[in-house]
């Protein structure tokens, strides 16, 4: 392998960089802060996204106007072959920025590059079940998820570390100059506060092995396992899109060393489904044979998928979703309308918000208390990496709305305000076993101080003659169910030790 | 100002306890109302009477600019309280995501007017801060406060949002349910500390007013001060003194606090009292609602302590 023969045009450079940019950019500022509006979240990316589309639209079985600029792609996929992944992908680019950082390792063994399609295969026939899974594999969430739950936390963390430390140190000359520096960064880059996520590990290591396979096979990724890659070469194969000459040349066989999908199959030929347009062969062939250009009728140029494979993933993905289907919580929510989970304000009904979700992260990036996180089997195997409420690491700010804004999918549906203050998202319970002025007789009463709503939802009673271990007038918070929005502030709050004394749940009954 | 005395280069009314009287001090010892203002220093001092007679200054209106000038006027000035080069924290109460009709936080324009009229006074920098309850960029936002205070346009006043590291443990020598705890850094730190409570309902506390809106200078779990709370906002009053305090009750939250949201519950009194004494400021607060310094009980526990003076009969107040 010739890894460190690729070279890059200079055009390809630049739209990478600026697409990676802009990334970068519209993730830091998927950040509360201040104002009730989001202007720039990241979801703009699904919109050219065309498995997200797919999946969310054959599981829910709605068309979405947010999708429209995916028939775009697909136009000019249709046209031109698969430029997105050499050009346009931030996880492409992102891959093609790591690379030459590594050194390659020589592996001869590899997987087909067959398994992308089975994998889609597998995806869109659990779609066509209303089971969206995904989120899971595509690129732009794995980006996002990745950078959310893990890659930026860890980040501002080490900043955090360092500037905390040479403030403490309070250093003459030094402290002041980081200080100024800490407080530019923290206007930009750095989160509001430290970023808390459960799976963090797991998304790291994840994240990692995608761009560590890079040692392996350039665009390791994009070659054997991304779905996405898999669409679109689907389509890319019927494009416009002519290459000459349409195999290795015999004397030479140069391209498949310089390209950095290895678009060729074992006898040489040309795969157009497989080439990204990097154009890397044309720049390095000495002879000036190779070109391409765009002619019709298209020449159909179709993976080898082997038969036996195909029916397997077929199969595979029609035995998951009865396997999926037949879940407990599925039976609880359709015969007693319970939820599993605490689902954010505005998300549909379970199932159809799973049917939607793609697993982005980007609610949980955006949410201030950082009470949002990714599920990883409360909700069953489908709803990994979906975002669930936990009001002991973060509670739901009562006049927030911004989840709804950077979903991308409506899964969590955009809420005004209004409207946001009177979504039920779970109910409070008191534990009295463990609640102070319960449990010891003595007074707290943070639960009821927190509780946000206008007509408080946690009232105490005061005992006669009962009184607090300071000698004041016992009192005793409850619930009242009806007026509880099940923000979980109480339960964040609550300064009993472990889980708290007062508890949300994702019941939503009302007495 | 603080209770570090032993921190190099400190003002203000440690001259009670060094001995070292400075030019300033000396000017200020010569002022009518320096007696109260000492007695409202920031040091913890022991225990001992109170000097002359309390005294409030009210204003009432509806230009909230225009009363808090006049209740701070009939105290002799904010010149009394500031002089030039003094760096100042005003702490108003922004811990909720409510909008100022609904009368959660102090208001924006007597936050506004108060750190105009510390600028005027001279001082080099005026730090506004709170430590939230409700998400603090949400709090800063719709509170009005932060655009009060950045429209201000000068680089003297700032406000921002709390920095977890300036947090400091501090002894509280007269304390006894709390006897040490986390305090910020600034607070300690500036020469003049003025606190501007809005005044509400509270569950736990019944009324939440002057000693209580120092909540938000503290560190640590707050949820633990709940406990014994009465004594314990006591105790944080016997360590930090506020230079100045003006009470908020332009609107006055009489119920559903001190989280409120209900326009129902506020009373709009366009009211602001203004004085140097916590207790007798807390226990004038108290009437707005009907009740007595005595029936609350850390204006009680504050009074025992003898930080201030709780019996209305004893207090002078003036004003409109």
């Amino acid at each position: 392998m010739a890894v460190g023969r690729h070279t890059t045009s200079i055009p390809r450079r630049i739209t990478q960089s600026v697409i990676l940019c802009a990334f970068l950019v519209l993730f830091i500022t998927t950040t509360y802060r201040g104002g009730t509006e989001i202007h720039y979240p990241i979801n703009l990316f699904f919109q050219a996204d065309p498995l997200a589309a797919a999946g969310t639209m054959l599981a829910s079985r709605t068309l979405n106007a947010f999708f429209l600029p995916v028939l775009l792609v697909l136009l000019a996929t249709l046209l031109l072959g698969r430029f997105f992944c050499g050009w346009f992908c931030p996880m492409g680019a992102l891959l093609d920025t790591f690379r030459p950082l590594m050194k390659p390792v020589d592996v001869k063994k590899v997987p087909s590059r067959n398994l992308k399609y089975y994998l889609l295969f597998l995806l869109l026939v659990t779609a066509a079940f209303s089971i969206n899974l995904v989120g899971i594999f595509d690129p732009i969430s794995i980006l996002i998820r990745s950078l959310t739950l893990s890659v930026y936390p860890l980040l501002s963390a080490a900043a955090f570390a360092v500037f905390d430390q040479l403030y403490y140190w309070d250093i003459p000359g030094v402290t002041a100059a980081s200080e100024a520096v800490y407080g530019v960064l923290r206007e930009t880059v750095l989160p509001f506060r430290q970023g808390f996520f459960l799976l963090s590990t797991t998304s790291l290591v994840l994240f990692g092995a995608i761009l560590f396979a890079e040692k392996i096979r350039p665009r390791f990724w994009c070659r054997y396992l991304c779905p996405l890659g898999a669409l679109l070469s689907l389509f890319a194969g019927v494009s416009l899109l002519r290459r000459r000459p349409t195999g290795l040349c015999p004397d030479c066989a140069e391209c498949n060393d310089v390209c950095e999908t290895g678009a060729f199959d074992d006898d040489g030929n040309f795969l157009k489904g497989e080439c990204i347009l990097t154009m890397s062969c044309v720049r390095s062939c000495e002879k000036k044979r190779a070109a391409y250009t765009v002619g019709f009728p298209p020449r159909a140029s179709a993976p080898s998928l082997v038969r036996r494979h195909v029916v397997t993933s077929l199969v595979a993905g029609l035995a998951l979703s009865p396997l999926l289907l037949i879940h407990p919580k599925r039976k609880l929510k359709e015969s007693l309308g319970i939820d599993a989970v605490i689902r954010p304000p505005g998300a549909r009904e379970e199932p159809l918000f799973l049917s939607r979700c793609v697993k982005c992260g980007e609610c949980m990036m955006v949410c201030p208390t950082g009470g949002l996180q990714p599920d990883l089997v409360r909700g069953g195997l489908e709803g990994m990496y979906s975002p669930i409420l936990v009001p002991r690491i973060g509670y739901c700010e009562y006049h927030c709305t911004l989840c709804g804004q950077v979903c991308p999918t409506g899964a969590i549906e955009k809420l005004s305000v209004a409207e946001k203050l009177e979504t039920v998202i779970g109910m409070a319970y008191i534990d009295t076993n463990r609640c102070l002025p319960y449990a010891h007789g003595i007074n707290c009463m943070v639960c009821e101080e927190h509780c946000p709503t206008a007509d408080k939802a946690i009232k105490f009673r005061e005992p006669i003659g009962e009184t607090s271990a300071d000698g004041s007038q016992l009192k005793q918070p409850y619930v009242i169910n009806n007026l509880c929005v099940g923000c979980g502030i109480c339960e964040n709050k609550c300064p009993v030790g472990g889980s708290g004394a007062i508890i949300v749940t994702s019941e939503k009954a009302k007495y | 100002m603080g209770a570090d005395a032993t921190k190099k280069g400190q003002k203000g009314p440690d001259i009670c306890l060094h001995g070292r009287l400075t030019r300033r001090d000396f000017v200020a010892c010569g002022a009518v109302l320096s007696a109260a203002t000492l007695a409202g220093g920031l040091v913890a001092l022991p225990r001992r009477a109170h000097a002359a007679v309390p005294f409030l200054s009210t204003a009432t209106g509806t230009n909230y600019k225009n009363i808090v000038i006049d209740a701070v006027d009939g105290l002799g000035g904010m010149k009394i309280f500031v002089t030039s080069g003094d760096v100042v924290v005003v702490k108003p109460n922004i811990g909720w995501n409510s909008t100022p009709e609904l009368g959660g936080n102090t208001h924006p324009d007597v936050v506004r007017t108060l750190v105009e009229l510390c600028l005027d006074a001279g001082a080099s920098k005026v730090k506004v801060f709170d430590r939230t309850c409700h998400d603090a960029r949400k709090t800063y936002d719709s509170s009005g406060i932060q655009a009060a205070v950045e429209g201000l346009g000068d680089s003297r006043a700032t406000i921002s949002f709390i920095d977890d590291r300036k947090f400091v443990s501090m002894p509280i020598p007269m304390g006894t349910a709390l006897t040490e705890w986390e305090f910020y850094k600034d607070v300690l730190d500036a020469d003049r500390l003025i606190n501007v409570p809005v005044a509400k309902n509270h569950g736990s506390t019944t009324l939440t007013l002057s000693m209580k809106n120092l909540m938000g200078v503290i560190g640590g779990n707050r949820g633990q001060i709940h406990w014994n709370i009465d004594q314990k906002l006591a105790d944080i009053s016997s360590l930090i003194k506020p230079n100045l305090i003006v009470l908020d009750a332009t609107r006055v939250m009489l119920k559903g606090g001190p989280s409120g949201g209900d326009i129902k519950n506020v009373s709009v009194q366009n009211h602001v009292v203004a004085g140097t004494d916590p207790v007798a400021v807390d226990s004038y607060g108290a009437t707005l609602f009907g009740m007595k310094g005595t029936d609350i009980g850390h204006i009680r526990a504050a009074h025992d302590m003898g930080l201030g003076e709780i019996d209305l009969a004893k207090i002078t107040v003036k004003g409109t």
